[in-house]
């Protein structure tokens, strides 16, 4: 890897960056699973303090989830438009 | 109506999926750092701003990984102790529901340092996180908790707690740390020696470093982090030398201990000069074997009276706590 030609190294970078944002929304999808089988598991039981509890913390890991992932492709997105603008390599 | 089976095995799955995700975080984590790492090695001097996006990116998603595996951990946390109570093992003593209800107990309370650290507390909450890590590095080494979900207590505080030694260093707490540290260390080897392991020599061994680390430092605040300190040591020889049945009645007692000298530093830090002796001597009472049991009867029995009158029954090693526990909680 060398200074003069960070090119596609950049972008290589930008490719895995958008890799483990679209591992972030599989595992958003996952959660969103989860969070449906415990509301149906425990939905119509006396256990509804569970429940809450339960989906509060599964719509935070969501919502970091979704976060993660934004800021990964965002990133990525930048780390692209920065090589075209310098015109670098591939 | 669902039965209790279907129940625990949906649960079971959804621990399952939930422990994989925290995995993942720390794995993604882990690889986009290194990847922003290396694109502002790139761009460097390039005058961009993409490494200050960089910059900013790295702490974001920092910040949300840590704010996601907390979420993740906290729902573990919360299938556990109802899968436990679906088996009906939370009122006995030694059956696995137990030690994941206590990590659970552990975990919450390094949200609330956690939180109290953010909202800008200061040196002295950082302070006790830092001990915290002590705590739940010891929790690991009792061979109970290596069944148990220790692993996510300990990471869940690693972060935050690594950069409270560096901000202690920077502050100057060095002697202090140190000197608290080596009571700590002296108080593990006591267990290690009883039941020795690979492990609880790993954590003198950090312990030594840290403390190593952070002697270079001139003091202040000594007062604070003594609180700090003792607090969190209360915590952790009294789940080091307590035996499982003693653990809960452990935690249930320092927790409002740890509550209340958080809330005095956080609002007014000059009074906490009048607290530390009475934290450090109750901490130091967990160090002496049998100290659980006291604690239990003091429990049971209610605090001072009653712990005259039961004291004549037990042994001085018994009675010292007693005495200390008695003389320690008489100021709250």
């Amino acid at each position: 890897m060398t200074q003069s030609d960070p090119g596609p190294h950049l972008s290589a970078a930008a490719k895995r960056l958008e890799d483990h944002a679209r591992r972030m929304t599989s595992d958003r999808t996952t959660l969103e699973n989860a969070k449906r089988l415990v509301q149906a598991t425990l939905d119509g039981t006396a256990d509804n303090d569970l429940r809450t509890k339960l989906s509060r913390d599964l719509d935070e890991a969501i919502a970091s989830g979704r976060a993660v992932q934004k800021q990964a492709t965002g990133l990525a997105s930048a780390v692209k438009h920065y090589r075209r603008s310098k015109g670098l390599g591939l | 109506m669902t039965s209790v089976s279907d129940i625990d095995g949906a649960l079971a799955r959804v621990e399952e999926q939930l422990n994989a995700s925290v995995g993942l975080l720390k794995t993604i984590l882990k690889d986009v750092d290194s990847e922003l790492g290396t694109i502002a090695k790139l761009v460097e001097g390039s005058r961009s701003d993409l490494p200050q996006k960089v910059k900013e990116s790295r702490l974001a998603i920092r910040h949300e990984v840590v704010r996601g595996r907390r979420s993740r951990e906290l729902a573990i946390g919360h299938i556990g102790e109802y899968r436990a109570k679906l088996r009906g093992g939370v009122d006995q003593p030694g059956q696995a529901a137990r030690p994941r209800a206590l990590m659970f107990a552990g975990k919450e309370m390094l949200e609330e340092t956690g939180k109290a650290t953010m909202e800008g507390s200061g040196e002295v909450t950082r302070s006790f996180v830092a001990s915290c890590r002590w705590m739940t590095n010891i929790n690991d080494q009792a061979p109970l908790f290596t069944q148990v979900s220790s692993t996510q207590v300990r990471n869940a505080s690693v972060d935050v707690i690594e950069s409270a030694l560096k901000s202690m260093a920077a502050q100057r707490l060095g002697p202090l740390i140190h000197r608290q540290a080596s009571k700590l260390s002296a108080a593990i080897t006591v267990r290690s020696i009883h039941q020795p392991q690979a492990r609880t020599t790993g954590l003198l061994q950090g312990v030594g470093r840290a403390a190593a680390w952070l002697i270079e430092d001139e003091g202040r605040s000594e007062v604070a982090a003594e609180i700090a300190i003792g607090c969190a040591k209360q915590l952790a020889l009294g789940l080091a030398f307590g035996g499982v049945a003693v653990l809960p009645i452990a935690f249930e007692a320092a927790r409002p201990v740890v509550k209340r000298t958080l809330a005095t530093l956080a609002t007014r830090h000059g009074a906490s000069e009048a607290m530390a002796p009475w934290v450090a001597s109750f901490g130091a009472g967990f160090s002496v074997p049998g100290a659980p049991g006291a604690l239990r009867a003091v429990i049971e029995h209610g605090i001072p009276s009653s712990v005259r009158s039961v004291s004549p029954l037990l042994s001085p090693a018994v009675r010292q706590v007693l005495h200390l526990v008695d003389k320690t909680l008489v100021p709250l």
